[in-house]
């Protein structure tokens, strides 16, 4: 009786390239790599080009200043709405809050005569700390009357927060300047900082350009801390997050308190580029608030390009489309619209779009031929073909994978568990 | 505080609170069947205005103008609906929030229209009723009283009775209670869900209408009411528990007096009225989340 022998499968050819033993994790860790930080060097070299160009078009400097410094609120907004998961629309008034706080009423504190005279000086450049720790704190506060609600009743209690905060106005009249506000005395000294050439202008957007940079520094580490994390978690399931030892208010008191504080440094920079500050009426910070959460949701929420995105294309669509006056009443009816649409096809915003788009064309190139050629699907046929007890013969080459997933990416809303990863079980493992 | 200040402030109390709890029985109507607060309510009172605007312009007589604009306002709360609500499907609006910026988005769009297409000006209305029986108006303690303040009390009253009893005693109101408890079960009871929630927009829209008639006279029909008016009612429907008829007209007169009370202490102490009803709203969410008539929403697990 002869028993039937095992067909071996053939070495792979050495010439139809690496099949099983290429080191896929470095390779893709390259691109990885690249893919992650390309849009922030394109978004670095941008910046420089546009700065060193159009460092003299007082126009279009001043419109791209805006534009930064609504991105970096966008992106502070973004840490509350996109990763926590609690719409707020009162944020505005935490830059009308921010450029109080740092641009007239800190470097006026400064002026003592106790203060160093370092500090004196450079009050305007020390209101930018001094605004964040302002805007956080009353972050904090707002938060600590709202965090204990569910649902839309925090919602109102931010908008109410928005609508009422001008009424302060009523209250310290002197203080604030009335409905003429405050213009900004000690104004940062931005003719040569940075890149700038005498050229207080393009000063200014070099720093709303550093400190977008910054915020996205700190937003992207802050998604990958345990903080952020649990803001994460709190977005999916307030209660499963709270089941999983996440103390679910104090994350989300750190959370109102963390978007509160960059708002208010981007309110410094808008102070800085207006050399003053209003509190407007009750409606325009409701609408201002309204403008910066759509921002955030047309260019995606939970994602850190997202507000950026958003930011940028609406503030340069205003600047180019609305020079005039007269258009300034379809503000509000352009936003309505963009919400509206956004909300109701995109829910994911733009960057979910590109993504969605990004993982087809992946699945595509899989399906077609590219994992074929370099990585063909190992066949089983000849292992499953016959039911026989099973062998543990040397003649089976144990590098055979038994179970083979290329380019496999798992999401749970915005937060990314597995990112294009392969995995190869072999024989024996 | 002398006779005058305390007529000042039942005068001014009884007539703001009527007008506040008018616009917050809009937001109870929707909140009661769909879990959701209309943010265009506010809104849709601008836009009843200037139908009613358009309409006496055109030499309609008030009173025929007012109930067509309460026909065209409830054709505006189904659009607002089929606009803003439907386009997201079925969810849960306790936890999915995105109603708030589809409302809030089709408030900003309706007055933006309104400007661009009429104007911005504050335009009045005829009022109503020039006279009760001959009687135009009189003083009392040197504070002025006309019909439409009376009107706008009895009304209130009159409306909040008629909700009241249409939610309690008709079959329709039997069917916006089971819409609000649970969707899909109505639905199996054969209730057509959908039509109910578009009727409760119907209703809210119609409700607008006749607020906004009401008040032309006082407050004028212009753009800015719908955000000052929205936003203060809403703080009334709260207070009072959204969903409860009774609680919009509590929360509204309570909201009212306050700020009456507040401004008749002395010449200054009128800027201080803000700050002390948004303490009071903070107040009440710190105490009492759903409010004085609400039933606290019970977290399923």
């Amino acid at each position: 009786m002869t028993t039937p022998t095992i067909p071996v499968p053939t070495a792979p050819d050495k010439d139809a390239g690496p099949r099983f033993d290429v080191a896929p994790r470095q390779r893709r860790d390259v691109r990885g790599f690249v893919l992650r930080f390309l849009p922030v060097g394109l978004l670095i070299v941008g910046i420089l080009v546009f700065g060193s160009s159009q460092g003299t078009n007082v126009k279009w400097i001043d419109l791209a200043t805006e534009a930064l410094y609504l991105g970096a609120a966008a992106v502070g907004l973004n840490i509350l709405l996109g990763y926590t998961g609690l719409l707020s629309l009162g944020h505005a008034g935490f830059l009308i809050a921010g450029g109080y706080a740092g641009a007239v009423f800190g470097p006026g504190l400064m002026q003592a005569s106790w203060v160093p005279a370092f500090v004196q000086t450079n009050s305007a450049w020390f209101g930018v700390p001094f605004a964040f720790v302002i805007g956080a704190l009353m972050g904090t506060v707002l938060a600590l009357m709202c965090c204990h609600l569910k649902g839309f009743y925090l919602t109102v209690v931010t908008l109410a927060f928005g609508v009422f905060l001008p009424s302060l106005n009523e209250v310290a009249r002197e203080q604030l300047g009335g409905s003429a506000g405050r213009t900004v005395e000690h104004y940062a000294d931005t003719r040569n900082a940075f890149l700038a050439r005498d050229n207080s202008r393009a000063g200014l957007y070099y720093f709303a350009a550093l400190f977008l940079l910054v915020t996205i520094f700190v937003t992207w580490n802050l998604t990958r801390s345990r903080w952020g994390r649990a803001y994460m978690a709190i977005r999916e399931s307030e209660l499963a997050a709270r089941v999983s030892g996440v103390n679910t208010y104090w994350a989300k008191v750190s959370s109102f308190a963390q978007s509160a504080g960059i708002c208010s440094v981007a309110g410094w920079v808008a102070a800085e580029r207006y050399l003053s500050v209003q509190s407007g009426g009750g409606g325009d910070v409701q609408n201002q608030s309204f403008r910066l959460v759509i921002m955030v949701v047309v260019g995606g929420m939970g994602t850190i390009a997202g507000p950026i995105i958003g930011a940028f294309a609406l503030t340069f669509f205003f600047g180019l489309a609305f020079v005039q006056d007269t258009f300034r009443n379809y503000l509000g009816l352009v936003f309505g619209v963009l919400g509206l649409v956004t909300v109701a096809t995109a829910p994911e915003g733009t960057m979910g779009n590109i993504r969605k788009l990004v993982d087809q064309a992946k699945l595509r190139r899989t399906k077609r031929g590219e994992a074929t050629a370099t990585k063909p699907i190992p066949s089983v046929t000849d292992e499953m073909g016959e039911p026989r007890p099973r062998q543990h013969d040397e003649a089976l080459p144990t590098d055979l994978p038994v179970l083979e997933v290329v380019g496999l990416t798992k999401r749970f809303g915005g937060l990314t568990a597995l990112a294009d990863d392969d995995l190869t079980v072999r024989r024996g493992t | 505080m002398n006779s005058t200040d305390i007529v000042q402030v039942l005068v001014s109390g009884l007539t703001v609170g009527s007008v506040l709890a008018l616009v917050a029985l809009g937001y109870n109507l929707v909140f009661s069947t769909t879990r959701i607060v209309n943010f265009a309510q506010g809104s849709m009172i601008v836009i009843a205005g200037f139908i009613a605007f358009a309409m006496t312009r055109a030499g309609i007589p008030i009173w025929i103008a007012l109930v067509l604009t309460v026909i065209a306002s409830a054709v505006v709360g189904v659009l607002v609906e089929l606009v803003a609500i439907r386009p997201l499907g079925r969810f849960d609006p306790s936890t999915n929030v995105a109603w708030i910026l589809t409302t809030f988005s089709v408030g900003l769009i309706s007055i933006d229209l309104i400007r661009i297409t009429i104007d911005a000006q504050p335009h009045p209305l005829p009022p109503l009723l020039d006279s009760v029986f001959g009687w135009t108006g009189s003083r009392v303690a040197g504070v002025a009283i006309t019909p439409t303040d009376l009107l706008i009390i009895i009304s209130t009253l009159a409306l909040m009775v008629g909700i009241e009893v249409l939610q309690v005693r008709t079959m329709l109101g039997k069917a916006f209670r089971a819409v609000a408890q649970d969707r899909q079960a109505a639905s199996l009871m054969g209730i057509n869900t959908s039509a109910v929630v578009r009727m409760t927009f119907a209703l809210a829209g119609a409700v607008a209408a006749i607020g906004a008639v009401l008040l032309a006279p006082k407050l004028f029909v212009k753009l800015e009411n719908g955000l000052l008016l929205g936003i203060q009612a809403f703080i009334a429907a709260v207070l009072g528990g959204l969903g409860s008829t009774r609680g919009a007209v509590v929360g509204g007169y309570a909201i009212a007096f306050t700020s009456a009370i507040v401004k008749s202490f002395s010449q200054s102490s009128a800027r201080y009225e803000p700050m002390v009803i948004f303490a009071l709203f903070l107040g009440i969410l710190v105490i009492r989340p759903a409010g004085i008539f609400g039933t606290p929403a019970l977290e399923k697990v």
